[in-house]
């Protein structure tokens, strides 16, 4: 079951060592939030596992492939990774989603009709297909958001690495990005969310891993990290739960 | 609808692409037609098919406008698709040629040519792409290696336009011989077009353009950014280097036949992009197409606007681009701003 395992590894810029003996588990069909402070290596985590930041210690399998033994574009057809969104290029929707095809793109050839259909599917399952030929410029930033996600998905890989997919968005679109990420995990496809709204990751997730000083110090299910009491000692921020669903308490 | 969308889409870029081929075409034939000495339709034909040398008019067409036309189609068309390939790979929009010090780089490499007794030949073209790639190279460096921020990447141009530029004069000041063509190459200019110039940076040019061509999906996926290029698999400093190698064939080409033509390399790329559906597999060619046309009516004009006297092309190319350059300069504030 298990997609991508993470064994004892320790990985960072440099001489400066991020993440140490981090050890991480990732399984198909669950949606798990890794959250932590600023600066605690949740995207140096990602970066690690899709091999942009080499590991100097442990190891990464996906699938029991260790990642490193495998070709860039490999690797993309396996994992698909999302960084936060900062700027936006100067293209259409459909085009920013024929992107997440290029793992699959032989030089000289062009995108094959096989790759028109993949983009074409994932523009369907996000929704967005009326807006192919919009401009990302023109879209609001849920929408756009929607289309990086629907280049991920065209990628056609088992594993989604989002960081803070929910970022910068209005609180509905916040949701609405949520409710799409659980509908793609329902179908089987597992995902991975740096998440920094606390309440939203725990309300949303299947399983949230904890990240302090470059470790995974907690990964279990929102119930049971709610109960262990362990998110005030963590982030000094009290949360409320009422039906599975949770909420930040303001200091008294 | 989404078939229709689809459909009208496709449409719209084969309306636009023969759009492009008619402008091509009408500005070959102005081209050819037009000067200071008036040629019949007749000649034209006698001298561009049957290689008829009888009359002035055909040996005018053969020898004269013929080379000149293919000197500005391919020099707009290198400059054009090096403005937009630079553009994509520094993600920055003011980037051109001309303004980041690529075709300064080109000219010191060609006035130093000149100071050595180079003036043509596949020699001249390959120490203008050295030029233009060093600086290129360095400009990269700037803009990946220190983090560079955009506007940052402007100025280092301006600054490596300025040094370059200083370094040409004190080569023309100890060599006195290069400054009689000089003054014309720093404009731009096509009057002294030869076979020995224009022949090694055809080649070059066409090359490096079947080339870009190629690489259009990857530099999509380059505009992407670096980290997400990466997370598709992309070896992003090989690309990068490959792409820019490219641009600095083109620039290099383009500057060891004509001079230094400003503007075109940054006005075509944002002209187009306005009318194109922005994928570099269609922006590239348009790019080509387009920018050949611009760079060979600006050369017509040139030639019989002040008739019989000539002003050099980089003079009337200037009286478009700067306005348009101020006017990107305005319109693209909100865009960066945004981004």
């Amino acid at each position: 079951m298990t997609v991508i395992e993470i064994k004892h590894i320790t990985a960072g810029y440099g001489r400066k060592e991020v993440l140490h003996d981090l050890s991480l588990c990732l399984e198909k069909g669950h949606l798990t939030s890794i959250i932590g402070a600023n600066g605690c290596g949740k995207s140096t985590l990602f970066k690690a596992i899709i091999g942009t930041v080499p590991h100097t210690a442990g190891e990464i399998t996906v699938d029991g492939i260790r990642i490193d033994t495998i070709s860039h574009k490999a690797r993309a057809r396996r994992i698909a990774c999302l960084a936060q969104i900062n700027t936006t290029p100067d293209m259409t929707v459909e085009q920013l989603v024929l992107c997440g095809r290029y793992p699959y793109l032989q030089y000289p050839r062009g995108y094959s009709d096989r790759d028109h259909a993949a983009a074409q599917e994932a523009m369907e399952r996000l929704n967005i297909t009326a807006l192919a030929d919009k401009r990302l410029s023109s879209l609001s930033g849920g929408m756009r958001q929607n289309a990086y996600i629907a280049m991920a998905l065209a990628q056609g890989t088992d594993y989604l690495l989002l960081d803070e997919p929910a970022t910068y968005l209005d609180a509905s679109h916040r949701y609405s990005v949520m409710q799409t990420l659980r509908t793609l995990t329902d179908s089987g496809i597992g995902i991975a969310a740096v998440m920094h709204d606390l309440p939203l990751a725990l309300s949303c997730s299947d399983t949230v891993a904890v990240m302090d000083g470059g470790q995974i110090v907690l990964h279990d299910t929102p119930a049971s990290l709610y109960a262990a009491d362990c998110i005030p000692r963590i982030f000094g921020v009290r949360i409320g739960a009422v039906d599975g669903t949770y909420y930040c308490k303001l200091a008294p | 609808m989404k078939h229709y969308t689809k459909h009208s889409q496709k449409n719209k870029m084969r309306v636009l692409c023969g759009f492009a081929v008619f402008v091509l075409l009408a500005s070959v034939l102005l081209g050819v037609l037009l000067g200071a000495t008036q040629v019949s339709l007749s000649e034209i034909v006698n001298a561009l098919f049957l290689k008829k040398t009888e009359t002035a008019g055909e040996r005018i067409v053969l020898y004269v406008r013929l080379p000149r036309v293919l000197a500005s189609l391919f020099c707009g068309a290198a400059l054009s698709v090096s403005g937009a390939v630079i553009q994509g790979v520094l993600a920055n929009r003011l980037a051109s040629p001309s303004v980041i010090g690529v075709n300064a780089g080109a000219a010191l490499a060609v006035t130093f040519c000149g100071a050595f007794g180079i003036l043509g030949g596949i020699s001249l073209s390959l120490f203008a792409f050295l030029g233009a790639f060093l600086s290129v190279m360095l400009i990269n460096l700037g803009a990946h290696r220190w983090g560079s921020s955009r506007g940052t990447v402007i100025l280092m141009g301006v600054a490596l336009n300025s040094l370059l530029g200083a370094i040409s004069d004190t080569v023309i000041t100890v060599f006195p011989d290069v400054a009689i063509t000089h003054s014309d190459f720093r404009i731009g200019d096509f009057s002294s077009v030869t076979d020995t110039r224009l022949i090694p940076a055809v080649i070059v040019i066409t090359a490096a353009l079947l080339l870009s061509f190629s690489l259009s999906a990857s530099l999509d996926v380059l505009s992407l950014g670096e980290e997400r290029a990466q997370h598709l698999g992309m070896n992003t400093s090989l690309m990068r280097c490959l792409l820019l190698t490219v641009a600095a064939l083109l620039a290099g080409a383009a500057v060891s036949i004509a001079g230094l033509l400003s503007f075109v390399g940054l006005l075509v790329p944002h002209a187009v992009r306005r009318l194109s559906d922005g994928s570099a597999r269609i922006h590239l060619p348009l790019c080509a197409i387009l920018g050949g046309a611009f760079v060979t009516i600006c050369d017509t004009l040139s030639r019989i606007l002040f008739a019989p006297y000539e002003i050099p092309v980089g003079v009337i190319m200037a009286f478009f681009g700067a306005p348009f350059f101020l006017f990107i300069l305005i319109k693209g504030k909100e865009v960066h701003d945004r981004d």
